[in-house]
């Protein structure tokens, strides 16, 4: 049985101000700073923040049904004891809980985005003039990490990238490719009969 | 106690050298932690944007639909991209729970599980959810989760079987008080007899009974709401274990 359909809206942040608003310009603007960021940080910092940035996107999806259960699994495995263990001992819990998380799956959509944007040509020609304004903004701050919601996220962000770079390039043809190699030429000397 | 060695030849690490040295290591460890700590609000205040996306929905919006026990229900949601790139959708089922606290972890399938929708296009996402066999009748509220997506929950309503309707918060408190006041009528009487406390046995024996007779009752119907909480939980467990 289904019910009547309910619209919902997907809009930008603040209205759509810059530099909250996606378009080409802004999209570009922060994979170019997220790639200049790497020259100041440490790699504890950038590795860091990434994993940290799959522990909230595993937050998140705990919300709901499928990760609940997911996640209940994962503590109540072996993998997730050992992942406690692991983490505890080498003290990475604590390290990661100190880092802010990057926007892991604010990330991947930007990215694919910019990839099917037909403005980007322009932006990146705006980028070479320097009439691109790079932005920064408040990072969030660190939160408490676990293993079983880092693992979760991983799951999560793993799931919807696969299914997203199908779209991206207008699905996969179903069913096997053949290739039939070519005949090779006998030749007509008499050294090949 | 402390044993300090003056002996020449002594071992100069001793008790007190490896105090010394453990309150050393302590401090390097605590000095490179604060110093990272101080570097990282230095320059770690500010980090690159990344634009988001928000859900836009009407406060009012639910998305409802009926179920029968055994049968699929079908949530059907239209996503509509009112920004100026592409957006990913992907929707997840929150649990669901009745007012009666019965909680349902649905197990539900987004068709599609992932969906790139265009600038200005709209796109149809459905949540096919599969009602267990054993689940109670009721009215089941939750969300659709829109993954990545500011504040995107959109609430959801499953009706399953006949439930009664649930009567207005006016309707509630007018029978509250007419319970309370059928109560009160109950109790003066009774007390009246005990002020007499020449009153006959049955009439306190009647008060007497009716409450353990109102425990059990209670009693009973409690009962089976436990149970559908515990028989609900395993049969979802069970369905989640591939």
């Amino acid at each position: 049985m289904s019910g009547d359909r309910v619209r919902a809206t997907l809009g930008d942040e603040h209205g759509g101000e810059e530099p909250f608003a996606r378009t080409a310009e802004t999209l570009v603007a922060s994979l170019t700073s997220r790639l200049a960021a790497l020259l100041y940080v440490s790699g504890f910092e950038a590795v860091g923040s990434q994993i940290a940035g799959f522990a909230a996107a595993g937050r998140q999806v705990a919300q709901t049904a499928e990760g609940r259960r997911l996640r209940d699994a994962i503590v109540r495995s072996r993998a997730g004891m050992n992942g406690d263990a692991l983490w505890g001992a080498l003290r990475v819990q604590e390290w990661l809980s100190k880092v802010p998380p990057s926007p892991v799956l604010n990330d991947i959509a930007n990215d694919l985005a910019l990839l099917l944007s037909p403005g980007m040509h322009e932006a990146l020609h705006d980028l070479a003039t320097g009439e691109l304004p790079l932005q920064r903004v408040p990072l969030p701050p660190p939160e408490d990490v676990t293993f079983a919601d880092t693992l979760l996220g991983v799951w999560a962000v793993g799931r919807r990238l696969a299914d997203a770079v199908e779209q991206l390039v207008g699905g996969i043809e179903a069913g096997p490719t053949v290739v039939v190699a070519p005949t090779p030429d006998p030749g007509d000397g008499s050294l090949l009969r | 106690m402390v044993r300090i060695v003056s002996e020449p030849g002594g071992d100069p690490g001793g008790i007190l050298g490896a105090d010394v040295l453990a309150l050393q290591r302590e401090f390097q460890a605590r000095l490179a932690d604060e110093t990272l700590r101080y570097l990282r609000s230095l320059h770690g205040v500010v980090g690159p944007s990344s634009p988001g996306t928000v859900l836009r929905a009407d406060r009012s919006a639910v998305v409802a639909v009926r179920g029968r026990c055994g049968e699929v229900a079908v949530l059907a949601v239209e996503v509509e991209n009112a920004q100026q790139v592409h957006t990913l959708v992907t929707p997840m089922l929150t649990p669901l729970v009745d007012a009666g606290g019965t909680t349902w972890l649905p197990e539900a399938v987004a068709v599609p599980a992932t969906v790139l929708v265009a600038p200005g296009d709209v796109e149809g996402v459905e949540l096919h959810v599969q009602v267990p066999d054993e689940l109670p009748d009721g009215i089941y509220a939750g969300a659709v989760l829109f993954v990545g997506v500011r504040n995107g929950l959109l609430p959801v309503q499953v009706t399953v079987g006949d439930p009664p309707p649930p009567r207005p918060a006016a309707a509630k408190a007018a029978a509250k008080k007419a319970a309370a006041k059928k109560a009160a009528a109950k109790k003066a009487p009774a007390k009246k007899a005990a002020a007499v406390t020449k009153a006959p046995a049955g009439k306190k024996g009647t008060a007497t009974k009716a409450a353990p007779a109102a425990k059990a009752a209670a009693a009973t119907k409690a009962a089976p709401a436990a149970k559908a909480v515990t028989k609900a939980a395993p049969a979802a467990r069970k369905r989640g274990r591939p």
